[in-house]
């Protein structure tokens, strides 16, 4: 697993090894549970590069066969998820259905809040923003970095390892991206509330 | 703006960044730790970003139904028999609660029917046989979904271990 771990990806990282575990030992249960976790990021991938629900599903079912088929040789040497992406992105870029241009998650509308609270609502809306900002300042090709880094969870080395830009070339392309988001937070007068 | 303040907003500004060039979940030097930490600002605006980029990957976080249509596509080419292994159960919990019921039913009744009589050999003895019939009420309950208690004791285990972590 990558050396800058946050509490969230030890116990993700647990979580799914344990499920691993028994997937490889013939629980089938376990891989339907791995699925549900794991659906709405490989469906919002697919929506970026299909921009199509039909075949942005045909996608999800496409890239958890590979994954299934694909499990044993998971070394955890990664999160998971960030496996699973790579799978995903690599399927994706790899289709003959997929559209040209890649359709960052910002522009999307596929995004739904589960339940989250205003602020989060706002600071959510503002990150888009922000991010949407970067990209259209970016070569756009490196939209799928930023999504990765912001959407995906994913670090800068894991990025590159993925799409095979240089990992400083992402690095500089999101510290512009964390620029534009901080300077809209605190336009936004967020950063002023002690509420959060 | 005075020269001190400008002086003072470009200091910040550099250390934010310092801040904003760091990877997720990277460690923050600890010099530059302590700058950030000295600056009410500073640490104000880290704390936005953090809750911004969690904010931003949770909405994919957030697991789906195992029911979804997709899943279901998923397992029925993997896994043929799925829906029949995730239905192994064979007692359902319409027949655990009902068997409960029972024991609880004839309980309350056998009570009420031995106000009258006071044979209290016969009271001992069907005590004795609730107490037991309850005991493998529940064992078997416990055993028959082991699998279900495991998982829980799992994810439990694990979520302390992240708040620990966290602290």
């Amino acid at each position: 697993m990558n050396k800058n771990n946050s509490a969230e990806h030890t116990a993700a990282y647990k979580r799914d090894n344990e499920l691993i575990k028994e997937i490889l030992k013939g629980d089938n249960t376990a891989f339907a549970e791995l699925m549900t976790l794991y659906k709405r990021r490989v469906l919002t991938i697919g929506m970026s590069f299909f921009k199509n629900a039909t075949d942005a599903e045909d996608f999800v079912q496409d890239v958890f066969i590979k994954v299934f088929t694909k499990l044993s040789s998971f070394r955890g040497e990664s999160l998971f998820s960030t496996w699973l992406t790579r799978i995903a992105y690599n399927t994706a870029v790899n289709s003959i259905n997929r559209r040209l241009e890649y359709l960052p998650i910002s522009d999307e509308t596929v995004l739904q809040d589960p339940g989250v609270s205003p602020e989060e609502k706002q600071i959510q809306q503002i990150t888009r923003e922000a991010v949407k900002t970067a990209i259209s300042e970016l070569p756009e090709n490196y939209a799928v970095c930023l999504d990765m880094y912001f959407f995906y969870d994913i670090s800068y080395a894991e990025i590159s390892d993925i799409t095979g830009f240089p990992v400083n070339t992402i690095k500089s392309h999101i510290f512009r991206a964390k620029k534009i988001l901080r300077q809209k937070m605190v336009a936004s007068g967020i950063m002023e509330s002690d509420e959060i | 703006m005075e020269p001190t303040m400008v002086k003072e907003s470009n200091k910040k500004n550099l250390l934010m960044d310092s801040y904003l060039e760091l990877d997720k979940g990277e460690r923050v030097p600890l010099d530059l730790s302590v700058k950030l930490l000295l600056s009410k600002d500073c640490r104000k605006q880290i704390k936005m970003l953090r809750i911004a980029e969690k904010a931003s990957s949770e909405t994919f976080s957030v697991p789906v139904s195992v029911n979804d249509s997709t899943i279901e596509a998923v397992m029925a080419r993997i896994a043929p028999d799925y829906k029949q292994q995730a239905e192994k159960n064979p007692i359902s919990m319409i027949k655990w609660i009902l068997g409960g019921l029972v024991i609880i039913l004839t309980t309350v009744f056998f009570s009420m029917l031995t106000k009258t009589v006071s044979n209290y050999k016969v009271s001992i003895a069907y005590y004795l046989m609730v107490a037991i019939a309850v005991i493998i009420y529940a064992s078997m309950f416990v055993l028959s979904n082991m699998d279900f208690f495991i998982k829980r004791i799992n994810i439990v285990r694990i979520n302390k271990k992240a708040s620990s972590l966290k602290d």
